[in-house]
């Protein structure tokens, strides 16, 4: 069986994986695969947000765990509403704040980088100002809320949507116009141009639909803790753009897909909880996550460069 | 004169090419090509794309090895591995692309690239050497902290050429330096050239502008399909003689028969049919003049022109790529003003770049994704694609245009230059209805097999009625295809005449006179 160099890679990657895993006491269980997917679950919807985000040529979006976090306190502060109606509230406010985004990206060829640090920015000054700087709790009355951080079936509910709405990606992408739309798009703007595609509209899209993608997230993670607050951005907008790299997108545009993201945050949170339970400090995980990203866009450069001829 | 460095004298040969050959794959770009560049002279080289011209310059300049043959400087030869060893053999290169930066001075773009320069740069040395260069390039009165982005375009090559001699480039290659200029801009040009010729620098001059090269050289190689077919001393040469040489007597090879000629338009629906009628006028700082044209349904015309004509720009401004420019179509009795490239295809126009690469394909997509790329809203149903509807469309388009190479899920990167030009066409043909096709280079890259059918496919396409505009740089091609032929220069038409009545020889001559040089109206035979 023949594999390319990037085939190669990945399997003596995952080799290396089994190898570290099996030797490790206690890594493999369903306990353990239960709480990768559970930690993969915020940056895994975060992460498919962002590819498609890079799908659509838009490089990636440095606002989307603001606008998660922002989701989780519009939640929270409709959570007395009931359930679904806070959870409407939190989606769409995450479809609105990345739609304006994409507008801005789309109609007036503005630099997505420039525009969506600014959107990080007010985002989360407004979030601030508007919550008086508070954190907010879930309302000790019982609205739904726990359902959410409920198992279902030996699953947790939150791991349930993070592969539910991984799967919804991915049949828009590759199944509807706009989705295959979006990878052209990508793929050669001024070719979707030439050919009369509706670019500014198709950016739009995207970002709307990474918004509502972050809007779930921005739900999950309030529900996490039951309250939300700013700082709930973290470190989730970089890591859930390293999980999209590693996965296989790639950040030129055009290729990937939103599975390989979710694979790649469930790849993060197996390599991060097995150094965990092998004892390695943080600065190791961090440096091993740094490594997979640059090892991953390395790889997808090279068998993308092998593939078209010159 | 050109100081020291043992030159040589005026009329001596300073660059021999002898039996040069390249393939790229199964191209042959050149089949054993040789030619002599004396000092002091202005040596035209002419020929049609695809002859060799810009591979022969590539060899001289060291981008490409020559798989056969000899090149020699002074008499010695040499074998160039990179363009720095060019550089160092004294032989610059000034491209039709220029690779002046607009944002630096004067000063930082002639020292720009220089193969000797070492970590520091000596500035004081170096200024001086500058000013001596600048004003041998006709070039003297401008001040070196000057930025680039305000000399004139004439100004920006003749920059190049300052850059070049400051390289003690002795052999300066220019590839058709006037291709965007006017007259007054490339008079500027002809007089540093001979000045530069008097002084015992050689010029070899890429052009296809055929008044300018027999103005200006003292001898011309012109190039047919790799060879070389003719070195003439330029007196004893016309224009037409020229045109003639270049193009040879094959003429248009895959003209229509009367008889099937007849038959197509025999077979176009009558009935309701109107002109399509275009308009297009363009804003004050264009360089493209107004342009009307009326179309017969299933009419073919041909627009021929050479690089900066227009030809290329005027299609694209009909597509609504150009925001400079108020574009109204008439179809069907009913005006459409196009704004923007995606309402042509609302109302039956369909547009075809020059470039596949760049503004046509989706190269890391498959060959079916691509051949439906336009078409995804036909294939959907409440925004869902059916993906059988998808998979029978593909098909019956990539059997239409006959795309051999690959299965319909391949990537189109992995198909030859022609095959992806089938895709390519296959996207914009078969859509229904079209009342317009407007095609920039339908061929571009294609084999002369894949050449005829492309053109079968443009010619069933007129005979379902559809009115078709291409453009070409190739003068067989638009003979072949066209109905009738429109003629630019400069930006503005310069004649249409029906292509019955045309030879390639004189359609040649049509699209390189100069405005200012009006030639005896020729009629040649053959």
């Amino acid at each position: 069986m023949k594999l390319s160099p990037a085939g190669f890679a990945v399997t003596l990657g995952l080799v290396g994986f089994c190898i570290l895993a099996l030797t490790t006491p206690g890594f493999i269980s369903s306990d353990g695969a239960r709480a990768i997917l559970l930690s993969a679950a915020v940056v895994g919807t975060l992460a498919v947000g962002q590819a498609i985000v890079m799908i659509s040529g838009n490089l990636f979006s440095l606002s989307l765990a603001s606008s998660a976090a922002a989701s989780g306190m519009a939640f929270m502060a409709s959570l007395r509403l009931g359930i679904e109606v806070a959870a409407a509230v939190a989606i769409a406010a995450g479809v609105l704040l990345n739609a304006a985004q994409g507008a801005a990206v789309g109609l007036w060829r503005a630099n997505p980088i420039i525009v969506t640090i600014a959107a990080a920015g007010l985002i989360e000054g407004a979030a601030i100002s508007l919550s008086h700087g508070k954190v907010l709790y879930a309302p000790r009355a019982e609205h739904g809320q726990d359902f959410l951080t409920s198992v279902v079936g030996g699953i947790p509910v939150a791991v349930i949507i993070f592969l539910a709405v991984t799967i919804c990606a991915q049949l828009y992408m590759r199944r509807t116009r706009t989705g295959r739309e979006i990878y052209l798009l990508g793929d050669s703007r001024e070719g979707a141009r030439a050919g009369g595609l509706a670019e500014a509209a198709l950016t739009v899209k995207a970002f709307s639909v990474a918004g509502a993608l972050a809007g779930v997230a921005g739900i999950l993670l309030a529900t996490e803790t039951q309250s939300a607050q700013v700082s709930l951005v973290g470190t989730n907008t970089y890591d859930a753009i390293a999980a999209a790299l590693i996965g296989g997108n790639a950040v030129f545009g055009g290729r990937g897909s939103p599975v390989r993201a979710a694979i790649g945050a469930v790849a993060i949170a197996a390599i991060t909880d097995l150094a965990l339970v092998r004892g390695y400090s943080t600065g190791l995980q961090i440096a091993v996550k740094g490594t997979l990203v640059v090892l991953a866009v390395v790889i997808v450069r090279l068998a993308d460069s092998s593939a078209k001829t010159a | 004169m050109i100081p020291e460095k043992g030159q040589a004298e005026l009329g001596d040969v300073v660059i021999r090419v002898d039996d040069i050959a390249k393939s790229f794959g199964s191209t042959e770009a050149l089949r054993g090509v040789s030619l002599t560049i004396k000092a002091g002279e202005i040596h035209g080289l002419c020929g049609q794309n695809g002859a060799g011209k810009s591979t022969l310059v590539k060899v001289l300049t060291g981008q490409v090895k020559p798989d056969r043959g000899i090149v020699s400087v002074d008499g010695r030869e040499v074998d160039f591995t990179t363009p720095k060893d060019a550089q160092l053999a004294r032989i610059g290169f000034v491209d039709q692309e220029l690779s002046i930066v607009p944002a630096l001075t004067v000063e930082e773009n002639l020292a720009l690239g220089d193969a000797r320069a070492s970590l520091f740069v000596k500035r004081r040395r170096r200024r001086k050497g500058f000013e001596k260069v600048l004003a041998r390039a006709g070039l003297g009165e401008i001040s070196m902290s000057t930025r680039a982005e305000y000399l004139s375009m004439a100004q920006r090559q003749l920059l190049e050429v300052a850059r070049l001699l400051d390289r003690d480039a002795r052999c300066l290659i220019l590839d058709e330096p006037t291709a965007s200029l006017s007259g007054g801009d490339s008079a500027v040009i002809f007089e540093a050239l001979r000045s530069l010729a008097v002084s015992g620098h050689s010029v070899l001059y890429v052009s296809h502008r055929l008044d300018e090269v027999i103005d200006l050289c003292d001898r011309v190689t012109v190039l047919r399909d790799g060879e070389q077919v003719a070195e003439r001393p330029v007196s004893a040469l016309t224009t037409v003689e020229l045109a003639r040489l270049i193009v040879g007597d094959s003429g248009a090879t895959d003209r229509e028969t009367s008889a099937a000629h007849e038959e197509r338009f025999d077979a176009m629906p009558t009935g309701g049919s109107r002109d399509v009628r275009i308009n297009l006028t363009y804003t004050n700082h264009s360089r493209l003049a107004d342009f009307s044209l009326n179309i017969s349904p299933g009419e073919i015309i041909g627009v021929a022109g050479q690089v900066g004509s227009g030809a290329s720009d005027t299609l694209r401004t009909l597509a609504g790529l150009n925001a400079s420019a108020s574009v109204s179509i008439e179809l069907d009795g009913r005006m459409h003003r196009i704004t923007n490239p995606r309402q042509g295809p609302r109302f039956g126009i369909f547009f075809l770049s020059n470039s596949r690469r760049d503004e046509g394909l989706f190269l890391s997509r498959s060959i079916s994704e691509n051949l439906t790329a336009t078409r995804l809203g036909a294939l959907s149903r409440i925004g869902v694609v059916i993906l059988s509807s998808l998979r029978r469309c593909a098909g019956e388009l990539a059997k239409t245009v006959s795309v051999t190479g690959g299965s319909s899920d391949g990537s189109v990167a992995e198909l030859s230059g022609g095959n992806q030009q089938k895709v390519f066409i296959g996207r914009n043909l078969g859509q229904v209805p079209s009342k317009l096709l407007i095609l920039d280079e339908p061929t571009r890259g294609v084999d002369v097999g894949g050449r005829a059918a492309i053109h079968d496919l443009i010619r069933s396409a007129s005979a379902q009625g559809t009115a078709v505009v291409f453009a070409s740089g190739d003068e067989d091609e638009v003979l072949s295809l066209a109905d009738r032929v429109v003629c630019m220069q400069d930006g503005a038409v310069t004649s249409t005449r029906s292509a019955a009545e045309m030879t390639s020889g004189e359609l040649l001559a049509a699209t390189t006179r100069r405005a200012d040089n009006p030639q005896e109206d020729v009629i040649i035979d053959g």
